[in-house]
């Protein structure tokens, strides 16, 4: 009854583990493809101090009114109430029009518009720049045509003269600079990261503790040597098929994105084949050295779920390499593998690079440190936990 | 006492408080390392060097001043000048530049009569973070020489003296304040959140794992929730400290504040995964729902991914999220200096949602009871 149970229990273990590794990455992949569905941060409310309260100021005000960026939230009668509003994070930007403002245009006094913008959150006020720049640097070029065409020169050539030159922005791989393509990368990364070492590193702790419990059975060296045999196969089956559960898993995610997302796969599927296979290559040795480390199932889970948000932090990739002391760069490409996923993904992805433009060398080397290393120490661990005496339970 | 005897004493207390010490290992000096990693790794806090790529196909005077003024600002650090567009555009695909400029042959004659050429630009969007930052600064350092080749103009065209010529290249002087984080450091914006977001599993797991111990009764889980919940402020206080103190996060606002806020945060994430581990038998199960819950709140909450910008359903699902009300709120704290009153509306949620939990608590608490003395009931009837 016992056996039936505890076989019964092991299948279930299986089961969920298949369906951790081939569903969650669907399931996370649809919920963020949604929340970062919109391609644009829009309607950030600001307020307005219009202390000249003429048809030209609020002709201005027009303008900020019909932008899709913008949306007017509140008219403030002074500074201080406008700044309150600020600090009480109910807008995020305000624009101040001085007394005289259009009086002094006209007197081509430049008088001064006041554009305060809340940056605290660097994703909205860099937007918010950039919609209010875009009004009122038209507006601005406007303004200097007229005053040009008052000086007498013909408007075409007014015109032309006050643009000088432009410049055009051509943002390339990923012109509406949508969120959720460029942050797929880290997501998908992380999926597969931790859905991959919560179920595959208690494979490698149970393995363990059952292959330490064979030394300490009864019966003929024969047996025993016939029997952790028998074990190690069934195990490399078992991360074999865990393994390719997480392919599934990773493809069908990747499936999601790119048809109801629209995430590019400019490169070759093949690419990004030999990405997620060298990936789960040294996900699993790392899977194997927690193995090695932990004793308990639970507080094995529990560290890889601690793991996920230092991983993406120190993955190279929300903060550039370049950016980063030389020495702190190369010590983050010797710590964890994600950081040979998650860029050479994105970069084959986005812009379709090749084989020789990505440095798997850095990926390949990785794996073939931390396997053996990984093989040695966990081998040497059951070695040292055989010559104790065997305590029952992994949970 | 000699080092033997105290070692001796040592090893049996390890061994008994084995599950004790490797959870507070974790709990304290896994934030306080990652907190040092990462505050180092964003240290600069603010995008520069980025590097870049010129194609000049004018070679004039007028076009290596522009050349000139992109790369005397920090932001930008020049790679090499490309032969030709193709070039340019494999630098950019290879990782090697992130910006290019592309300035177009009879640049400077068109300029001088009238013509409006354009300069092209070129980003690798691929890196929205470099992009974005690359684009804000090419546009500020373009917009600059422009209004100087248009005060110019009016001095030679229009005959203005130089004040008026400048008034007049800028009808409007347009000044832009930017408040809290003037300097737009990544790390100020950026870190504080992350780490919280670590910080709230780990309390959350700690509740789980914690809930199993000891007395099983109303008052004793509520108590386990209230120790745990100061041990949760303690981690937060020291935490912040070291991003204050190492990493120059500026904490601007009101202490108070900050500490009550922490106190209610930490016991609502506590007492989340006290629930959570009552509820859920099995401890690896009931640590992989806490995770399931809560890791994905550190992008829905609107930390750095901004609420405006999600869809409405995930705008309104974010106010059941603790970790909302407290990221933003530690965050305004620290950069804009808030006062008590104006932490209130962050506060009022999280102490709904603590006593949500606790009466939670006590619903699962007396309801296992009722089953637990059902079955043994039947049992002795059985007998």
């Amino acid at each position: 009854m016992n056996m039936n149970k505890s076989k019964a229990f092991a299948v279930l273990n299986f089961l969920k583990g298949i369906a951790i590794l081939t569903l969650l990455p669907v399931f996370f992949t649809f919920l963020f493809g949604f929340v970062f569905s919109k391609d644009y941060v829009e309607n950030i409310p600001v307020a307005v101090l219009d202390l000249d309260q003429t048809p030209f100021s609020r002709s201005v005000i027009d303008n900020l009114e019909d932008s899709e960026g913008l949306r007017i939230a509140a008219y403030a009668s002074s500074l201080a109430e406008m700044e309150e509003l600020l600090l009480q994070g109910k807008v995020y930007g305000g624009l101040v029009l001085p007394e005289n403002f259009y009086k002094d245009i006209q007197r081509s006094q430049s008088p001064s518009a006041l554009f305060l913008v809340d940056f605290s959150n660097i994703i909205i006020g860099n937007n918010l720049v950039a919609y209010a720049s875009g009004i009122l640097n038209t507006l601005n070029a406007g303004l200097s045509v007229s005053i040009m065409e008052a000086g007498e020169i013909i408007p075409y050539v007014a015109e032309q003269s006050a643009r000088a030159f432009t410049f055009v922005d051509r943002v390339l791989y990923d012109p509406r600079q949508a969120f959720f393509l460029y942050m797929y990368a880290i997501l998908l990364s992380i999926f597969i990261q931790q859905t991959y070492l919560i179920t595959v590193s208690p494979v490698f702790i149970e393995e363990k503790n059952r292959l330490r419990n064979i030394a300490g059975e009864s019966g003929s060296a024969q047996d025993k040597k016939q029997d952790k045999k028998i074990k190690v196969t069934k195990l490399g089956g078992l991360v074999l098929t865990y393994f390719i559960s997480s392919l599934i898993g990773a493809l069908g995610s990747l499936t999601v994105a790119h048809n109801v997302f629209g995430f590019p796969l400019r490169g070759g599927f093949g690419m990004i084949l030999c990405l997620l296979v060298l990936f789960l290559l040294n996900l699993t040795a790392i899977a194997i050295l927690l193995g090695t480390l932990f004793g308990d199932t639970a507080h094995c889970v529990q560290f890889v779920i601690f793991l996920a948000i230092p991983t993406i932090l120190l993955s190279g990739y929300i903060w550039p390499p370049f950016m980063m002391e030389p020495w702190f760069s190369s010590l983050i490409h010797k710590l964890w593998p994600m950081i040979y996923f998650t860029a050479p993904f994105q970069h084959v992805s986005l812009k379709g690079v090749g084989l020789e433009s990505l440095n798997l060398s850095g990926g390949l080397l990785f794996a073939l440190i931390l396997w053996p290393a990984a093989c040695l120490l966990y081998a040497l661990r059951i070695k040292w936990l055989t010559r104790k005496p065997s305590t029952h339970g992994t949970h | 006492m000699n080092m033997n005897s105290l070692f001796a004493k040592l090893g049996p207390c390890c061994q008994k408080h084995k599950r004790t010490l490797l959870f507070a290992v974790i709990f304290l000096f896994g934030p306080l390392i990652t907190a040092f990693g990462v505050g180092y790794e964003l240290k600069a806090g603010v995008m520069k060097n980025i590097p870049f790529a010129v194609l000049d196909q004018d070679n004039s005077e007028f076009s290596r001043t522009i050349i000139t003024y992109v790369e005397e600002s920090d932001v930008f650090v020049l790679y090499d000048y490309a032969d030709s567009t193709s070039e340019m555009e494999q630098w950019l695909k290879e990782g090697l530049v992130f910006a290019g400029i592309v300035i177009p042959a009879g640049l400077s004659a068109d300029v001088a009569s009238g013509n409006a050429p354009q300069i092209l630009l070129a980003y690798d969007g691929s890196a929205m973070m470099v992009a974005s930052s690359a684009r804000t600064a090419m546009s500020e350092v373009l917009l600059t020489l422009k209004a100087a080749y248009l005060k110019n103009f009016y001095e030679g065209k229009l005959a203005m003296v130089p004040d008026q010529a400048l008034n007049n290249a800028l009808p409007i002087d347009l000044t832009y304040r930017f408040l809290y984080n003037p300097s737009k450091n990544f790390s100020n914006y950026f870190l504080l959140g992350m780490l919280i977001a670590l910080l709230q599993i780990e309390l959350a797991i700690l509740g789980v794992e914690r809930s199993r111990i000891g007395k099983q009764t109303i008052t004793g889980l509520l108590r386990k929730c209230l120790g745990l919940g100061i041990l949760g402020l303690f981690s937060l206080v020291v935490f912040i400290g070291v991003l204050c103190l190492w990493f120059d996060l500026p904490y601007r606002g009101s202490l108070g504040a900050g500490l009550v806020l922490s106190l209610v945060y930490a016991l609502c994430m506590v007492s989340l995964g006290v629930l959570l581990g009552q509820i859920i038998p099995d401890r690896v199960f009931a640590s992989q729902v806490t995770a399931f819950f809560v890791l994905p709140s550190s992008i829905l909450g609107g930390y750095s991914f901004p609420l405006l910008a999600m869809p409405d359903f995930f705008q309104n699902l974010a106010a059941i999220l603790p970790y909302r009300y407290y990221g933003e709120a530690m965050r305004n704290l620290c950069l804009k200096g808030l006062d008590f009153s104006h932490t209130l509306p962050y506060l009022k949620p999280l102490l709904i949602f603590i006593i949500i939990e606790a009466l939670l608590i006590c619903l699962v608490v007396c309801l296992k009871k009722l089953v637990s003395a059902k079955i043994n009931r039947k049992a002795g009837e059985a007998l």
